[in-house]
Formats: C-alpha cells, sequence, structure tokens
C-alpha cells in the first residue's frame, strides 16, 4: 500500500558522470524526479546543473551512468523522440516565424494539420495572456512576452515533462517574480513535471516541491526548500542556500540542556546540534546563523555575541542586509527588517551607518552546529 | 554608353546618335535567343550550384565538430582564387579534353570504348564548369549564416521533435536563406559578366550574353557592343534587384 502510493519515477539518474576532456561536470550523481512534481536543480555556474537538465533531454550523453524517462533508459532515444521540451534562458524563439507559428511548432512536427495548430497555439496564447499576438514576430515582444511565447511553445505538444534551463534569467526582478507565480500556476493547470535549473536559490525556494543542489558536478543535498533552506547537510548548502553566516568552530564539550559549548575566533558560543547529525567533540566544525538570526544586542544580554564595524548596507524593499565587519577581518550577514531602521530613522535614535561599531548576537535555538564529513 | 548611340560603319564609327543599335539588338532573334540560353545556363548554375553549396556548408558547419578542420576547410575553398581565372580555367583541358585525365581513366577501365569529346567544349561541360568555378560564393555566405545561427534555435526544434532533417529544413535553411541569396547574387553578376568560360571551356559553341559583347567588341563593332553591354548591365541589375527583394536582406542587415 504504502509502496503503491509513491508516485512513479518521470526522470531516475542512477551514478551519472559526465566528463568533458579533463574536467568532470557530473559526478556519479543519482536522483529522482516524481510525476507532477515542480523540482529545481540550484548551483553555481559550473556546478553540472545545466548538463543535467540537458542530458534528460538528449542534447548531452552520460559518460557513465543511466538515465530514466518514465523507468525507460533512454540512453539510445535521441532529443526528437524523448518528448521533453525546453525553455531556454535565451527563449530561442524561431526568428523566421511569427508568435503563433513558433507556439505551433511542436505540432507541425507532429504533423498536426495547420488549422488545428493554429487554433490550439492562439488558446495556448490566451493561456498565457498573450491573446491577439499571434501575427507579431518574436523580436516585436517584450523579453517577458517572449518568456510566454517559449512556454505556450514547450507546453503546446502537452508533455509530461517540460524543462526549463534558467528560463527566468534574463527578466528584470519585478517581472521573474511575476513569472514564478504564473510558472506554477501552470505547473500545478496542467498537472506536469516541471524540472527547473537556475543559480538563484530565492527563484527555487519560492517555486520547487523539491530542490537538488549541485556543486562542482557533485549532489550536495536533495530536499524540499523548506528541508535545504534550514537544515542544510553540507557547509556548501548552507552557505549557498541559506545566505547564512558560517564561522569555523569546535566543540568542547556538552551543557547539562544538550547544548554544546564551542570555541570560534571570535569567542567561546553555546550551539545546538541539528538534527540527526550528532557532533564530535574536538573535531572541527561549522557553526550556522542564518542572517536574519543575527540582531544588535546590548552586552552581555546573550552569551552568543561579537563585537564588529559596520561594513556595507544593502537595501532590498523590505528588509536591509548589514555586512558585519569582526574583529578577525571575517564579514557577517545580518539582516533587519526595513521598519526597523526606518522607525529610528525617525527617532533619530542609534540607526546604522558604515563604520559604526556594533555588538551583535544571536539566540543559540537560531544557530546550529554541522560536521561536515571530509 | 554614349558610344552605344553612335552609328557603325564598315571601318569604325562615327558621332551621328542613333537607336538603331537599340532597336537591332532589341527586335533581333539571335539576341533573345542569347538572353534565354544565358538565363537557362544561369538558372541551372544556380540550382546545381545550391545544392552543391549548401550541403558542403552544411557539413563543415555542423558536422565538422573540430575548430580549426572546420577553419581549414572554409581557407581550403578559397585557395583556388589565389591562381588567376584563366590559369584555374586552362587546368580543366588537361582533366577533361580528349587526352584528358578523365578520358584516359575511363578508357583504361573500359567504361568507354574511345575517348569522349563530352567533357570539353560542350555545354553540360561549361555548366559544370562554372558550378565549379563559383560554388565558393555560395558555401561561404550560408557557412557563415549558419555559424551565427543561436545553437538555442537547434536544441529548441531538436526538443519540440524535429528530427535533424527537419531541424534543418524548418529552421537552419530558412534562417540561412539570405546568406545563400548574396551568394545567388555573387553568382549572377559574375556568369553574366563571363565572356571566357564558354569560350576555353564550352568551346565558344553556345555563346553567353558576355561573351557576344566580347565578340563584337572583338571585330570593332563598338556601337553594338555597347549597346548589348548596357543591356546586360539592365538584366544584371534587375536580376540582383530581385534577388534582393526576395532575401529581405533589410530585415538582417
Amino acid at each position: 500500500m504504502g509502496e503503491s502510493e509513491v508516485p512513479a519515477a518521470v526522470v531516475e539518474f542512477k551514478d551519472v558522470s559526465r566528463r568533458f576532456g579533463d574536467t568532470l561536470a557530473l559526478d556519479s550523481v543519482s536522483f529522482a524526479v516524481r510525476q507532477g512534481e515542480f523540482f529545481s536543480i540550484i548551483g553555481p555556474s559550473g556546478s553540472g546543473k545545466t548538463t543535467t537538465v540537458r542530458m534528460i533531454a538528449g542534447l548531452e550523453a552520460p559518460t557513465v551512468g543511466t538515465v530514466k524517462l518514465f523507468g525507460k533508459n533512454v540512453a539510445a532515444v535521441p532529443p526528437h523522440r524523448r518528448g521533453t521540451p525546453m525553455v531556454f534562458q535565451s527563449y530561442a524563439l524561431f526568428p523566421h516565424l511569427n508568435i503563433r507559428d513558433n507556439v505551433a511548432y511542436g505540432l507541425r512536427m507532429r504533423g498536426v494539420a495547420k488549422p488545428e495548430r493554429r487554433s490550439r497555439a492562439d488558446d495556448l496564447l490566451g493561456l498565457v495572456g498573450l491573446e491577439g499576438l499571434g501575427d507579431r514576430r518574436a523580436e516585436q515582444l517584450s523579453g517577458g512576452q517572449q518568456q510566454r511565447v517559449a512556454l505556450a511553445r514547450a507546453i503546446a505538444t502537452e508533455p509530461r515533462v517540460v524543462l526549463l534551463d534558467e528560463a527566468l534569467g534574463a527578466l528584470d526582478a519585478a517581472l521573474r517574480i511575476e513569472m514564478q507565480v504564473e510558472l506554477k500556476r501552470l505547473q500545478k493547470e496542467l498537472a506536469c513535471t516541471f524540472i527547473h535549473v537556475t543559480h538563484d536559490q530565492s527563484e527555487a525556494i519560492a517555486m520547487a516541491d523539491r530542490i537538488l543542489v549541485l556543486q562542482g558536478g557533485r549532489l550536495e543535498q536533495v530536499g524540499t526548500p523548506a528541508e535545504v533552506f534550514a537544515r542544510p547537510k553540507t557547509r556548501f548548502v548552507a552557505a549557498f542556500v541559506g545566505q547564512n553566516n558560517l564561522m569555523d568552530a569546535t566543540s568542547t564539550g556538552t551543557t547539562g540542556d544538550g547544548l554544546h559549548r564551542i570555541h570560534t575566533p571570535l569567542g567561546d558560543f553555546l550551539a545546538k546540534e541539528s538534527d540527526g547529525h550528532p557532533i564530535v567533540v574536538g573535531e572541527p566544525a561549522t557553526l550556522i546563523v542564518r542572517a536574519d538570526a543575527l540582531r544588535r544586542v546590548t552586552p552581555g544580554q546573550t552569551p552568543n555575541q561579537f563585537g564588529g564595524t559596520i561594513a556595507g548596507a544593502r537595501y532590498s524593499g523590505t528588509t536591509v542586509t548589514f555586512l558585519v565587519k569582526a574583529s578577525d577581518g571575517t564579514e557577517y550577514r545580518m539582516e533587519e527588517p526595513e521598519s526597523l531602521t526606518h522607525n529610528e530613522c525617525h527617532s533619530e535614535g542609534d540607526r546604522l551607518r558604515i563604520g559604526d561599531d556594533v555588538v551583535v548576537g544571536w539566540d543559540a535555538d537560531h544557530a546550529y552546529l554541522m560536521q561536515q564529513p571530509t | 554608353m554614349l558610344f552605344s548611340f553612335w552609328t557603325g560603319t564598315s571601318v569604325g564609327m562615327h558621332s551621328e546618335l542613333t537607336t538603331s543599335n537599340y532597336t537591332n539588338i532589341l527586335t533581333g532573334r539571335t539576341f533573345w535567343e542569347t538572353v534565354r540560353w544565358t538565363l537557362q545556363v544561369l538558372a541551372i548554375v544556380l540550382a546545381c550550384s545550391t545544392i552543391i553549396g549548401v550541403l558542403v556548408a552544411y557539413f563543415a558547419a555542423r558536422v565538422v565538430a573540430i575548430e580549426w578542420v572546420r577553419t581549414a576547410l572554409v581557407f581550403l575553398l578559397f585557395v583556388p582564387f589565389v591562381v588567376s581565372y584563366v590559369i584555374r580555367m586552362i587546368t580543366w583541358i588537361p582533366l577533361f579534353g580528349r587526352a584528358g585525365l578523365l578520358n584516359t581513366a575511363l578508357t583504361e577501365a573500359n567504361i568507354l570504348d574511345e575517348p569522349s569529346d563530352l567533357f570539353l567544349y560542350t555545354s553540360p561541360s561549361m555548366v559544370t564548369a562554372l558550378i565549379f568555378l563559383y560554388v565558393a560564393f555560395i558555401i561561404g555566405p550560408t557557412f557563415f549564416k549558419l555559424r551565427q545561427l543561436d545553437e538555442d534555435l537547434l536544441r529548441a526544434a531538436q526538443n519540440l521533435g524535429a528530427s535533424p532533417f527537419k531541424t534543418f529544413w524548418s529552421v537552419e535553411l530558412p534562417l540561412a536563406r539570405p546568406g545563400i541569396v548574396v551568394g545567388w547574387i555573387f553568382v549572377s553578376v559574375m556568369i553574366l559578366s563571363d565572356f571566357a568560360t564558354e569560350r576555353i571551356i564550352g568551346g565558344g559553341l553556345s555563346p553567353l550574353l558576355a561573351g557576344t559583347v566580347w565578340r563584337r567588341a572583338e571585330v570593332l563593332l563598338w556601337p553594338q557592343a555597347s549597346a548589348q553591354a548596357a543591356v546586360l548591365v539592365v538584366i544584371t541589375l534587375a536580376i540582383a534587384a530581385g534577388l534582393l527583394r526576395f532575401a529581405q536582406l533589410e530585415r538582417d542587415l
């Protein structure tokens, strides 16, 4: 019973490696994408995420390992027989065709008659909010509109999997958020599997049901956004996904209530273990403090605090992120709600300016220790 | 140009203005025969060199995966242009003449009983020569157009279910069209002004337009020659303009 409830894997990678000359673009990666899932693959550039998605599409072949689509090994299946349309960052709209014929391209390749594929294309343009633009050419549309056309073209043949390679990467921030919502809506509506590649962790967290984190061709973690964000398995995931502060730390022992006493370059603190990741006393570990857990404190308010200087500030709408430079020269991110800064601005209180000395601290509950097997 | 309105005499010409050179040409049957023949040759050469040119360009741009091999291929394409036109043409004689390589090979292999005259001094041999002379001008622009093409377009087509052939037919060929048409313009202009190939290879039996101009000039019929040359220029411009419109080059440039 329990087994049959697990949705079938749409895409399955088993120990897949890909070598380009001397470099290993993908290093023995295994994962499975379930039916109907919004699956994001994230990682910095060169992490192998584009190689991964191209292997699904058949545009790259694994050097070692097997790629399965709907349970079948697709090593011998050329891209045009896989039924895995892809949306590109460059949109890749055909410049010699109008918008309608772009959307109808996949149907044309399947031999759907002209009147039928045209009316189907017009329906799809309506679905993505571009009704009436079928006669235009791609270059006459804005970036966001071109993006929608590319999406309509990809879903025209009612595929079971749609691949998105940095699909929103070329849009400006406001449009990107709008498209994130729209993509998610479409994906639910079509009950189709979306596999989405991005270097933008916030985009993945906003849209994905599950996230695969890659770095240097190796799989770092697969999990729900909550898992990856709140309980990163590796130091890399912690830094890349959570925008966390990382600090080298060594446990010197435990307290009565399950906390570790740790020694760091910035002083001795108290920290807890991450669930299911016991910490070995005396071994090097990493203390992870979320940027939004770090706050200004009065000296002595908490055992976890250090002094530093404000080295920079970045306003991003509702929050302000300060860069706090500690005495040993390392920098830490402290995120405050924008309102806090705003109010203090009125009261002419201790509004932070670059160069100000601050004492920052965090609750032991909002930080934890991690030991990465090396 | 002015000469074309002068009156020709048996020993030269004098400056009495006349349009008779034009009326003679435009009403003469042989002239229109030559025009028809020239355009026919042009059409055949364009058709054949387009097929060969596009295939070669596609091979160099897509099938050859190694960058330096690709560069070398394109470079080789233009090596023949290092030697002069006349030398290039004359090399056809030892290859295709009665005692040439091709005839020798074919007779020794007992495919032919005796050397054939078909390979030299005939219309087919002239057309073949013209194709090989000018096909590089189709290959070049087509190759560059194909290389310029955003590879994501090809990936997108494939992922949408287009086989490699369908990708070529529905994406690469339409997008390479401006390159092909630029090639057509080069080839048309050169064939219309080519007066030598039909003599060296074609044997002078089926003259093209430019050749008849040359012949009249040779016998010092300057006014007639000039008038024909003027008509030739008009035809050339008309063809080039027509091709330019077809290419819709302004959209790409």
